[in-house]
């Protein structure tokens, strides 16, 4: 009892509070800027954390990710560009929601679920932290491997349109994770002699060109003349409502989809290798496919929005269960913590809630104190956001691509990543005029490295056995789950074929 | 039609691919080798464009061509951002990231029909602030031209 007062204590003084706004600020800044994401905001403020106390440090870290993640979904809403790779998975949805001059109530919700989703996150961290992390420590490459796999598997199914273009898509992401020296062998890969490619293409610079240079593209892919007429369509639609007003209304209709985005979410994140991102992209599948209007899905639809939106701030608290009790990063962002708590002295490990326990207690109260901060400076980012819509998009381009290139190339402070940043934008424009769909490039891109070094671990493991795959329990049942993820689209079918009354009901569609 | 065209670009892409995995060397001993996915890879880029335009092919034969292909060159003005981003590269290291930006930004929205006056205060606005920002508060080192900015 005595070190959860100590814990609380470390959070609840004016410096330790003082840096907790500043750094939900500063999250806020990078994550409503499209192409700066949340991993990039904790990597730039750890050089400004060297100087802190541990607590406030870790704080400072936590309250920057969690209002990164929410924030991303600021440019996602009203401009179709997320902020952020975790507000990828539903930027369709709040960018409809947004033309159609509904972003605060979208962002309001968002803002709601995130904090709702961040607290179901912490209380896992809190609760089930050791049975949880005990779980995933079972896991070995084998079921990374179908975890891969099932994150993939998603990636298809969230695509609208075609399958097989979603697939192509895929396949490309893929093709591009694999760039870089082969894990195994050392061999260098479609590396064309770059130097700056041995070390595999990093995923920023793909991100920002496959969302935010693709759009410039687009916007100067418009005759001049066309582009004055449609200025008024083009420029953000007028924003009216407040931003709390519809939230009781939407969460008492999907108050289930909240619980089921947050928990599952916080599950995701918890699971080494699987951050905010993937589960935004897996909480959205599972939710378009269990809905009862997934057509609605991808046109301004406020349920994928919920499930989502929880799961992308749940899973930020979520990451930290094996960081903290067995050191496996969760997530690009824990990974970064890893190293900043031995610099600290806290190393993780399963003794840290014996040997530094007031520090693990502070850190739970930063996570609690940093997502209901969330709360005021989220409502603050979403009143302010009108600078987007008063800004037409024919001003706002121009000042993105010089974010774009900078941010490219501030990364690695290379000039590789701004060609590389250019390539996928030209890429990502051509794909996207035949209606090929971009997410899943970028799922690809990121499950590539973790489904191929899994696989080569395995086989090396298992002397090239593939049923070894398929020999232990764990790793048997998540197969099965990627054989009920692919096999979904004809079940799906077959049911509707068999109670088509199920299909949908119509008024929730036109909503 | 597009869709063909894009099958077939597919197809020569899963093909390059293939080709090019098959020079990767390999380890003896190991049934998997660096070829192993990006051949996988190849296959499915190659099964996948098929199938696209199988299915393109067949959507064509049902509707009829009207003749035009449907494939016209991409408007001119994408290709300004573009090689704006290619000037960067270029000449950053020459006159400086902020003169560079202030030009790409200046250039863009001249050419989108903004007024003078209000390109160069928007572009000067911006330049400054993306200057100070990531080259000051977050150390990003941006290139210095003979300005000194």
């Amino acid at each position: 009892m005595n070190a959860l007062l100590d814990g609380i204590l470390l959070v609840f003084n004016f410096q330790t509070l003082l840096v907790i706004l500043l750094a939900a600020l500063f999250g806020v800044f990078v994550g409503a800027i499209p192409g700066l994401s949340a991993t990039m905001a904790v990597a730039l403020l750890v050089p400004i954390t060297f100087a802190m106390d541990p607590t406030a440090a870790i704080a400072a870290i936590i309250t920057t990710a969690a209002m990164a993640i929410f924030a991303g979904d600021i440019p996602g809403t009203y401009l179709n560009i997320p902020g952020t790779p975790a507000s990828a998975a539903y930027v369709a949805d709040s960018a409809a929601l947004g033309r159609a001059g509904r972003a605060r109530e979208a962002l309001g919700l968002n803002l709601t679920c995130s904090v709702i989703g961040g607290l179901t996150g912490t209380l896992v961290l809190v609760m089930i932290a050791p049975s949880l992390a005990e779980f995933a420590l079972n896991f070995s490459s084998y079921e990374y491997f179908w975890l891969a796999v099932l994150g993939l598997g998603s990636a298809v199914f969230i695509s609208t349109g075609s399958a097989v273009k979603g697939f192509l898509s895929l396949m490309v992401g893929l093709l591009l994770a694999t760039v870089g020296l082969d894990m195994v062998t050392g061999a260098p890969r479609f590396t064309f002699d770059v130097p700056d490619l041995m070390g595999g293409i990093n995923f920023i610079p793909v991100m920002i060109g496959f969302f935010a240079m693709y759009e410039v593209m687009k916007l100067y892919s418009i005759p001049r003349d066309k582009t004055r007429e449609q200025d008024v369509a083009q420029t953000i639609a007028p924003q009216h409502g407040s931003v709390f007003g519809l939230v009781p209304t939407h969460l008492k209709r999907y108050w289930k989809n909240v619980i089921r985005g947050s928990s599952l979410g916080a599950f995701i994140g918890a699971l080494p290798g699987a951050g905010a991102d993937i589960a935004a992209w897996i909480c959205y599948a599972v939710s378009k496919k269990r809905s009862k209007t997934p057509e609605a899905y991808g046109k301004g639809h406020v349920e994928g929005l919920v499930d989502a939106g929880s799961a992308n701030n749940s899973a930020v608290a979520g990451a930290w269960v094996p960081a903290l009790v067995f050191g496996i990063p969760g997530d690009s962002i824990t990974a970064i913590v890893i190293g900043v708590l031995y610099m600290k002295g806290m190393n993780p490990g399963p003794t840290i809630f014996m040997d530094n326990s007031a520090m693990a207690y502070g850190l739970f109260t930063a996570f609690f104190v940093a997502n209901l901060i969330l709360l005021p400076i989220g409502y603050l980012a979403i009143r302010s956001a009108h600078i987007f819509a008063v800004t037409p998009t024919r001003v706002l381009m121009p000042i993105i691509l010089c974010f774009c290139i900078v941010g490219a190339f501030a990364i690695n402070n290379s000039l590789t990543d701004v060609w590389i940043m250019l390539v996928c934008g030209i890429a990502a424009y051509l794909i996207a005029t035949a209606d090929f769909p971009i997410a899943p490039a970028i799922l690809g891109l990121v499950l590539g490295n973790i489904l191929e070094t899994n696989f080569m671990t395995s086989m090396i493991k298992a002397d090239g056995n593939l049923l070894a795959f398929v020999e232990r329990p764990i790793s048997i049942g998540l197969a099965l789950l990627v054989l009920l993820v692919a096999l979904f689209p004809v079940l799906a079918k077959y049911w509707r074929m068999r109670y088509p009354r199920a299909l949908s009901s119509p008024k929730e569609a036109i909503e | 039609m597009k869709d063909l065209l894009f099958g077939l670009i597919f197809i020569a892409l899963g093909l390059g691919v293939w080709l090019m995995a098959r020079e990767f060397p390999v380890v003896p001993g190991m049934q998997y080798g660096a070829d192993f996915f990006p051949t996988l890879i190849a296959i499915g880029m190659a099964v996948g464009g098929a199938l696209l335009s199988f299915s393109a092919v067949r959507q064509l034969r049902a509707e009829g061509t009207d003749g035009t292909f449907g494939i016209g060159l991409p408007p001119l003005g994408v290709l300004l951002p573009c090689a704006l981003v290619v000037a960067y590269i270029y000449l950053s290291e020459v006159i400086g990231a902020a003169p560079m930006m202030l030009l790409i930004m200046l250039t863009l929205l001249i050419q989108r029909g903004v007024r003078l006056m209000p390109s160069l205060v928007i572009s000067l606005v911006a330049t400054a602030v993306i200057s100070f920002s990531f080259g000051h508060l977050l150390k990003v080192p941006l290139p210095i031209g003979p300005l000194g900015f």
